[in-house]
């Protein structure tokens, strides 16, 4: 690898890591999972071609290790108690930060989408990726990510509606 | 009047709309209230989902695998800008793309963007927020005006907190008269280590 591609590589480390932490819900679970993109992207890199977008690739790499591991937790997990979401967002609340009860709330939200929705609403919403490289990322065709995207968004628009604000203009602490 | 559904005003918000059906979209939407209500609360939870990831955007980042290195240059890299595309996208949503604030010009700052004027207020109220959170004491006001446009703000500190990253952060509330629009919102800014402060969260009130 030439080192202009790794410079534009490791730029990308803030978003893939705010990509992974919406997938997996925990800092620490995306940190493993960002980390284990860029050995696969390290060890893949002959199969980017270059002039096309380095991000929507990562994204791709990210996605898929996360599907991956999702497939085999689900294996592994099986006689397990399902982990509530909302206790996922509560543990990461104390190293988060103010009345961030909202954002503890809204990250639940996010945990309890699903999966499908829950990639594509990351990748438009926060990560800024047009319909189309977000359907390529995740190999969908344009209309069946248009209609998910509408779909997660409505129901976040829903939820901040309901719960989450009213809860937090109560909270902080002077 | 048009009817528009949740689906087309997402694609105005997320800039899928073509040119000529966004325009229209605008007209509307400086008329009519209740639409622009209704893209401000999609912006709004859309602001939110962004606020509540950005931890993972703070703070030191823990190492990468190493590549080898080759110092043969591949000519075509230059094509490739993901910043660009992803900054010219952002900044699309935070209109002036001032850096400060996202979520809060995000609701209702995307549709004025073609006015300069609509960037100068936002640049002022920026500026106006940004002042106040570091020189003045909780509870008092200050305010801004731009006299080319009529619009006009305050902006007011109201508590003092420090959170688990031992940052200093406040809660504010902003005011601001746009035309015949009056808006109130609150939200909690953090200063980071850089001396800047960043918008945490944002409440739209009434």
């Amino acid at each position: 690898m030439n080192k202009e591609t790794w410079t534009a590589m490791t730029a990308l480390q803030p978003r893939l890591r705010r990509f992974a932490y919406g997938l997996t819900g925990s800092l620490d679970e995306a940190d493993d999972l960002v980390q284990a993109a860029y050995e696969r992207a390290i060890s893949r890199i002959a199969q980017w071609q270059a002039g096309t977008r380095l991000d929507s690739w990562m994204y791709r790499i990210v996605q898929t290790i996360h599907i991956n591991r999702q497939q085999a937790n689900r294996v592994r997990g099986a006689h397990l108690t399902p982990v509530d979401p909302d206790t996922l967002a509560a543990r990461d609340q104390a190293r988060a930060l103010e009345a961030s009860i909202t954002l503890a709330k809204v990250r639940g939200f996010i945990g309890r989408l699903p999966e499908e929705q829950r990639a594509t609403l990351l990748l438009v919403a926060v990560e800024g990726l047009s319909y189309r490289d977000a359907a390529e990322v995740l190999d969908l065709p344009v209309g069946t990510l248009t209609s998910r995207v509408a779909r997660a968004r409505v129901a976040l628009r829903d939820f901040v509606d309901g719960s989450a604000v009213q809860t937090a203009t109560g909270g902080g602490h002077s | 009047m048009t009817t528009y559904d949740d689906a087309t005003l997402l694609a105005y918000l997320d800039g899928e709309l073509a040119g000529t059906e966004a325009e229209a979209l605008e007209v509307d939407l400086a008329r009519d209230t209740r639409l622009a209500e209704r893209l401000q609360a999609f912006a709004g939870s859309g602001a939110l989902l962004h606020a509540a990831l950005a931890p993972a955007t703070h703070g030191n980042l823990p190492p990468l695998p190493q590549p080898c290195l080759t110092e043969r240059p591949v000519t075509s890299w230059r094509r490739f800008a993901p910043y660009a595309a992803i900054a010219a996208s952002v900044a699309l949503l935070i209109g002036a793309g001032l850096g400060f604030g996202t979520g809060e010009f995000l609701a209702r700052r995307n549709f004025e963007l073609a006015s300069e004027q609509r960037a100068r207020d936002a640049a002022l109220a920026e500026a106006t927020l940004r002042r106040a959170l570091e020189t003045q004491v909780s509870g008092t006001p200050v305010s801004w005006e731009n006299p080319d446009s009529g619009a006009s703000g305050i902006v007011k500190p109201t508590r003092t907190f420090k959170n688990q990253s031992d940052q200093f952060c406040r809660e504010y509330e902003r005011v601001e008269t746009i035309g015949a629009r009056r808006e109130t919102v609150s939200g909690i800014a953090c200063r980071g280590d850089d001396g800047q402060w960043r918008t945490r969260a944002v409440f739209y009130r009434d």
